[in-house]
């Protein structure tokens, strides 16, 4: 075990590095454009040239790439993330800020996923084949098809046209007022976790599947166990092994997914932070976000490939 | 678009008739759902397609109708703020998903099955340095990429087709990989190699052929992928600037003061959206049983 998790993290080394050459190149391409569009704000009537000159330099940008790459790799393992072009903030900060609110939304969306995910993937695998089964199956189908910001839009739309009601979009903190705060994030969160419901339903179907077809079902059966027992005692915890990777690895939906929720709903978190940079041109604060999301997802990864090799002992790591 | 139209021509040609026919004809007998979703599509590729003489209207005849008028026998579907027909506009948009569909589809799957096949066929440093760069790509949630990348090269139909594509692709890879790492071991590879093959000549001859299956599965769940994420990054502001009519652009934040007046400018493109991506799904479920010998049978079956 330890030499499985001592590989695996030396096995994020390189990946961590890659990923660092990406979100960096991506911020060198900043179109001059923004340069420009800076030195014009400066507002004097004086050589525009010469204040490019001096916003590149206060930038960086007129050294060597590779330079500026060492430089910004330095800078983020200090853990300082840089500045904001316009605002000066530090992005460290900003960031700080606006987490817990997407984890809270991220957290909430798991839950009302599993909810929803766990009891119907477990009756239809039950039930195989059976007309209960070809319902919930085309459910499932239909919750990855149905696009969340459609859903979110149309509650936002409809009761307030006709019920004269509408979803709060001014942010309550939690420490401030608990329970507006949760009334808040249901609907995001319902609907965050029914995009990803639709797949983990269909995953503990199949692994269900998969399990009641093995030896000890057969023998738990011959026992003259109830049914109840079977499914939930031998079955289900076998089966749900799977499941979870399969939720580790939806979580870079679940984090796209929040973008959109977060914009529709007015939630001030990462995802509208990150629309917020895109739209002002600010890329550091871009880069940024990308990398502190990026090594967020890695670890996640690897905290489910950890728990997974925990849990099921049938597999061997090497 | 006709290159595209070609690749599908290309998948009916006589050489395969056999093939087709009797995935044609399965799929029509086990899966009635799969065939609805089959239906859907074919429906949305003619709309798409066809959409010049299918619309009443131009997509962007402003006050042809009165604004934000309801739905009517004139305006099955209503009209806009500006007046537009949005039954016309709806038929546009499904054009553009066509467009999107499946030329995002197409670049994904000749990226993925070039890295796939390379990296697994060929293993070792090859397969070691290319699945790192892909981990880290993968790394970074897509719509965030997505929107980077879009933010650089600018918004528009070419960028975003070509953005998403090569990110499907990149993803991808990993299933293309994973499928010929499973048949790598097969003796009909070792008797080609023993033959005095070259790799070039086993990769296409050998290799691509068994593993078609997955790769025209992982085509068909593209196009519905790449149609719905078209449409969020749309519907954000990001992707196919206006008057372009996207489905995920119509109910886009600059409308949305006008919806809470008129609900149905919202409610048509979200409804087509989600109606297309079901029947793509669903035809992709149907065609993931029918080429997967494992779950041929009773098991399994999908209806």
């Amino acid at each position: 075990m330890r030499n499985y998790i001592i590989r695996r993290l030396l096995l994020i080394i390189p990946t961590i590095l890659i990923v660092t050459i990406i979100v960096f190149c991506a911020a060198r391409f900043i179109p001059g454009s923004v340069v420009e569009l800076m030195a014009s704000q400066h507002g004097e009537a004086q050589d525009i040239e010469q204040t490019i000159r001096m916003i590149k330099h206060e930038l960086g940008l007129d050294k060597p790439i590779y330079v500026q790459y060492i430089l910004w790799l330095g800078a983020v393992f200090r853990g300082d993330l840089g500045r904001s072009l316009w605002t000066k903030q530090s992005i460290g900060e900003d960031i700080l800020q606006r987490v817990p609110i997407s984890i809270e939304l991220g957290i909430l969306a798991i839950i009302a996923a599993l909810v929803i995910a766990l009891p119907v993937g477990i009756v239809s695998a039950i039930r195989q084949d059976t007309f209960t089964d070809h319902i919930l199956r085309g459910l499932a189908i239909i919750l990855i098809s149905v696009p969340a910001f459609w859903v979110g839009t149309m509650i936002i739309v409809y009761p307030a046209k006709y019920l004269n009601w509408m979803p709060t979009v001014l942010y309550t903190p939690f420490l401030k007022d608990p329970i507006r705060n949760l009334s808040q994030f249901i609907i995001p969160s319902l609907i965050l976790g029914m995009a990803m419901s639709g797949t983990t339903m269909r995953m503990t179907r199949t692994m269900m599947l998969e399990v009641l077809r093995q030896d000890y079902i057969r023998t738990a059966w011959a026992k003259g166990l109830r049914e109840r027992v079977v499914i939930f005692r031998h079955a289900l915890k076998n089966a749900l092994i799977p499941v979870v990777t399969i939720i580790g690895m939806q979580l870079p939906i679940l984090v796209g997914g929040s973008v959109i929720i977060e914009q529709i709903f007015g939630l001030p978190g990462i995802g509208r932070y990150f629309i917020w940079a895109l739209v002002q041109r600010d890329y550091p604060i871009v880069s940024a976000i990308n990398l502190v999301i990026a090594i967020f997802v890695m670890m996640c990864n690897l905290g489910v490939d950890l728990i997974y090799a925990y849990l099921d002992p049938r597999i061997q790591y090497r | 678009m006709a290159q595209l139209e070609g690749t599908f021509q290309e998948m009916e040609a006589p050489k395969a008739r056999s093939f087709w026919a009797d995935v044609f004809f399965r799929l029509v007998r086990e899966k009635p759902l799969g065939t609805v979703g089959g239906i859907i599509v074919l429906a949305l590729l003619i709309t798409g397609i066809c959409a010049d003489l299918l619309a009443p209207y131009g997509y962007n005849d402003i006050f042809v109708g009165p604004r934000l008028a309801a739905p009517s026998a004139a305006f099955p579907f209503g009209c806009d703020q500006l007046g537009r027909d949005l039954f016309s506009r709806i038929i546009y948009g499904a054009r553009v998903s066509v467009i999107v569909g499946l030329s995002v589809a197409g670049i994904a799957v000749a990226i993925s099955t070039a890295i796939g096949i390379v990296c697994g066929y060929l293993g070792g440093k090859v397969d070691l340095v290319g699945q790192r760069i892909v981990d880290g790509v993968m790394c970074i949630p897509g719509l965030f990429l997505m929107l980077t990348l879009i933010a650089i090269f600018g918004a528009g139909m070419l960028p975003v087709i070509l953005v998403l594509g090569v990110l499907f692709g990149l993803g991808q890879s990993r299933i293309v990989r994973g499928a010929v790492i499973g048949i790598r071991a097969n003796p009909y590879l070792e008797a080609a190699r023993a033959i005095g093959c070259n790799n070039r000549r086993i990769l296409l001859k050998h290799v691509l052929p068994n593993v078609l299956a997955p790769i025209i599965i992982l085509f068909t769940v593209t196009v519905g992928g790449a149609i719905l994420i078209e449409a969020s990054i749309s519907f954000l502001g990001f992707g196919i600037p206006p008057p372009t009519p996207t489905w995920g652009g119509m109910i886009s934040a600059e409308g949305r003061r006008y919806m809470l007046l008129a609900p149905h400018l919202a409610l048509w493109p979200g409804l087509f959206l989600a109606i297309v991506v079901w029947g793509v799904n669903m035809l992709g479920d149907a065609l993931r049983d029918l080429f997967d010998p494992r779950l041929r049978g009773g098991l399994g079956r999908y209806r």
